[in-house]
């Protein structure tokens, strides 16, 4: 099958050919020509007769214009012969924080396509995406670009592939603009696959433990329907992935403020206050908060009266509480803000409907630790009710994740609604040709063949053309000519005329 | 002689063709010479003088009057007449192997047609006819003779002849005698002015000058369609031949044709202009009857210059 590198050179060919043929249909030519003794009376001036009619002229004549024309345009167009079998080239655009799941990327893309003949990966970090600083992750769109130099290289380092197909894994948390992808988006000539982030290999429900919660406590109840209940003790979870354990507990993290490592300066009251018979259990309760925490997990603080170590104090009623989108009305009393200097170095998960927070996190060690200021009576249900979901949901969540959540890829980009090819995968010759010189006919003769036989099409239409206009000038090289002669008989009145000729 | 003139020549059987004036001296023939001579026919009485003949001497009128007279007699001589013939390659218009059966001859046949009617009229009143003709093979001469068989040699020799080259008539005028009759069979297309110019001094001279303009019937009424009209002699000349043109062309070809009968007859020569769809017979006699001078052909402008010429002689006699 024949593919052509710059086929608007083609079509060029053939709307030269369709005006060819479409003067033959209407020439302008010299009339007949007649030899005419008082030819001096008549007016001087240059002949153009426009002729037109159903049968072009010169028929052999317009053959070989036309072959010619669309032999040469066709050799021009770089002929590029390629095998029914395509050899299709895949392209993987990924950002380098993923490069270690490489196999599982390319098992899975393999799934999904098994005719590529070639994989080719492009790891792009804030360097390599020169044009969006900071990668795929700052902005999905700075992908195709770099697609489209890689496809460059590709097509110019391997002959043989005829087309790519272009993957673009977008990262966990890619910033995507869709204005910005809607942008860049015609640089690629063809389909663009991308791969919405891969779902975190996290266990579905999260590990609770329970420091300090009583059993009949409502966080309990709140906490396991929503978990499963890990018994094992810490130096059994520590093999095992740790970013899902929660740890839930009631007191004050007073000494575990001032022995952990949260930015965060303790409070010198709370502190003081503490008395020193419970220095020994919050010790404890520190360095289990601060183990969970140092393997990646979520330590939970929610003291019963709402009042958090180094909060403001408050004292007043809230109508809603919201978090992770899911609001929870009801008749909240709330006990304590986060001050300014607790908010230091830390971030809501949750917040009032004034937009106070309600709950925030703070990174610890590999882990972190929530603050909550939530009052919820001991008999009350609010929390084992659907719309406390975003609220548990905010505080079990690994951690980081509750506040930003799951960015997720717009579907409009996902099915590359912009795409012009139909599914297409782009073609290797669109990106020799953007090299220009490396656009070669395949086989590299064709181009010649197509132009010597254009050559020599053109040579026989001289000749043609020769031989007719020596014809031509034979016929009329007499004194005039048979049709000059018929119409002045016509037009002779005299038929009288005694006879003094053979 | 080809038996194609045979029809032209039964229908001028009986013509002559006196010459229009006297001529000059020259061998005992038909024509009015200016000669006084001792023919048998009496013109007048002249009182006898010394030195003349005393044969011519009236003796009875001597002896009854006692006064001598000599008789004098109007002599008779003959004219010479040349047929000068323009073969050139328009003359040659319109082609005859491209014609269809029934058209009119070309010029060149027309010409030649003339030329042994002329010349046969000529020889029917024991005048010596002779021929000069420029063609494709150059000039051709045929001596002026009055022996039978001459305008046969005349046909062969101009039926043998090919149109070609320009036709420079005017050179071909100055071989032929001072008193000779010079019929000029031309389409004027060629060396006109030369031509007119060298007729002149030899009618002045006392040659009779006849000029005959072929004209083809083609010429007159051009195609409708869309031509690109080339010269023969001068393929540099390309027209555009279309109906629109025609008009134009149409007066521009009158005024040639009746600028050129003045200035033949302004030279004292006469002019017939004859159309190749023409009745040869009948155009041969109106050249002999001398119509030429006054001739039906003439154009509306020669006929308004006469009218005015007439009026102004009317005027000056009155």
């Amino acid at each position: 099958m024949i593919h052509f590198a710059v086929p608007w050179l083609l079509g060029a060919g053939l709307v030269g050919a369709a005006v060819i043929t479409a003067l033959h249909f209407l020439s302008v030519r010299r009339p007949p020509e007649l030899l005419l003794p008082t030819a001096r009376f008549l007016d001087e001036g240059r002949v153009r007769a426009v002729s037109s009619s159903a049968k072009p002229s010169d028929l052999l004549l317009l053959l070989l214009r036309v072959a010619a024309l669309l032999l040469a345009s066709a050799a021009f167009a770089v002929p590029q012969w390629v095998s029914r079998s395509h050899r299709v080239a895949r392209l993987v655009v990924a950002d380098v924080a993923v490069r270690a799941d490489s196999a599982a990327l390319l098992q899975g893309l393999a799934a999904k396509s098994s005719t590529e003949l070639l994989t080719r990966f492009v790891w792009t970090d804030s360097v390599d995406a020169a044009g969006a600083p900071g990668g795929l992750r700052a902005e999905l769109a700075a992908a195709l670009p770099i697609a489209v130099r890689a496809a460059t290289a590709l097509s110019a380092n391997v002959r043989d592939v005829d087309s790519i197909t272009l993957y673009v894994v977008a990262p966990t948390r890619a910033a995507v603009d869709t204005a910005s992808w809607r942008a860049w988006r015609g640089v690629w000539p063809g389909a663009v696959h991308v791969v919405p982030p891969a779902a975190r290999p996290t266990r579905q429900t999260p590990a609770v433990r329970f420091d300090g919660v009583g059993a009949d406590d409502v966080l309990r109840s709140a906490f396991m329907t929503r978990a499963t209940k890990s018994d094992l003790p810490a130096s059994a979870t520590d093999a095992q992935p740790a970013t899902r354990d929660v740890s839930v507990r009631r007191a004050p993290l007073a000494l575990a403020t001032a022995s952990s490592s949260f930015s965060a300066p303790a409070p010198a009251s709370a502190s003081a206050s503490a008395p020193s018979s419970s220095l020994a259990s919050a010790a404890a309760a520190a360095s289990a908060a601060s183990s969970t925490s140092a393997r990646g997990g979520v330590t939970v603080v929610w003291p019963e009266n709402g009042t958090v170590d180094g909060w403001q104090t408050a004292n007043d009623t809230v109508g809603a509480l919201a978090a992770n989108g899911v609001a929870v009305v009801a008749s909240w009393v709330r006990a304590s803000t986060p001050s300014p200097e607790s908010m230091r170095g830390a971030h809501a998960v949750a917040w009032w409907s004034d937009g106070v927070a309600a709950a925030i996190e703070r990174p610890l060690g590999r882990g972190c630790v929530r603050e909550v200021g939530i009052v919820v009576p001991p008999s009350s249900d609010l929390l084992l009710d659907a719309n406390a979901d975003g609220l548990m949901a905010a505080l079990m969540a690994p951690c980081a994740e509750a506040a930003s959540g799951e960015r997720t890829v717009p579907p409009a980009i996902v099915a590359d609604s912009l795409d012009t090819s139909k599914g297409a995968a782009a073609s290797a010759s669109h990106f020799r040709a953007m090299e220009g010189a490396g656009v070669r006919s395949s086989p590299s003769w064709l181009s010649a063949l197509l132009l010597a036989l254009a050559l020599t099409l053109l040579v026989s239409e001289w000749i043609v053309r020769d031989r007719g206009d020596r014809g031509d000038r034979g016929d009329r090289g007499a004194l005039g000519d048979r049709d000059s002669a018929v119409d002045a008989i016509t037009s002779r009145t005299n038929g009288q005329r005694v006879e003094a000729a053979p | 002689m080809t038996t194609a003139y045979g029809p032209l020549l039964d229908a001028l059987r009986g013509v002559r063709w006196p010459a229009r004036r006297a001529v000059g001296a020259a061998l005992p023939g038909a024509h009015r010479s200016r000669q006084r001579g001792t023919s048998g026919e009496f013109t007048e009485y002249r009182l006898y003088r010394q030195g003349d003949d005393p044969k011519q001497l009236d003796w009875k009128l001597l002896g009854r009057s006692d006064r001598a007279f000599v008789r004098l007699t109007d002599d008779r001589a003959l004219v010479p007449t040349w047929l000068v013939l323009d073969g050139s390659l328009s003359m040659a218009f319109p082609d005859e192997r491209s014609a269809l059966p029934g058209a009119p001859p070309n010029k060149w046949r027309t010409a030649r047609a003339l030329a042994v009617g002329l010349g046969a009229v000529a020889n029917a009143g024991s005048d010596p006819v002779g021929v000069l003709a420029v063609s494709d093979e150059g000039t051709t001469q045929i001596a002026a003779r009055t022996r039978r068989g001459t305008i046969a040699e005349i046909a062969r020799s101009l039926d043998a002849l090919h149109c070609g080259g320009s036709g420079w008539l005017a050179p071909l005028l100055t071989m032929t005698p001072m008193t000779a009759r010079i019929v000029v069979i031309s389409d004027m297309l060629g060396d006109l002015d030369a031509l007119i110019r060298t007729a002149a001094q030899r009618s002045a001279a006392g040659a009779i000058v006849e000029c005959v303009h072929v004209v083809a019937a083609e010429e007159l009424s051009l195609p409708s369609a869309a031509y690109l009209a080339r010269d023969p002699e001068r393929p540099e000349v390309e027209r555009v031949l279309e109906p629109r043109a025609l008009a134009v062309y149409r007066d521009r070809f009158a005024t040639f044709r009746a600028d050129t009968a003045r200035r033949w007859r302004a030279a004292g020569a006469g002019y017939t202009e004859v159309r190749t769809d023409a009745l040869l017979p009948r155009v041969v006699r109106q050249i002999v009857s001398g119509q030429g001078r006054t001739d039906s052909h003439r154009t509306e402008s020669d006929r308004a210059e006469q009218h005015r010429t007439e009026l102004h002689r009317r005027d000056g006699g009155s």
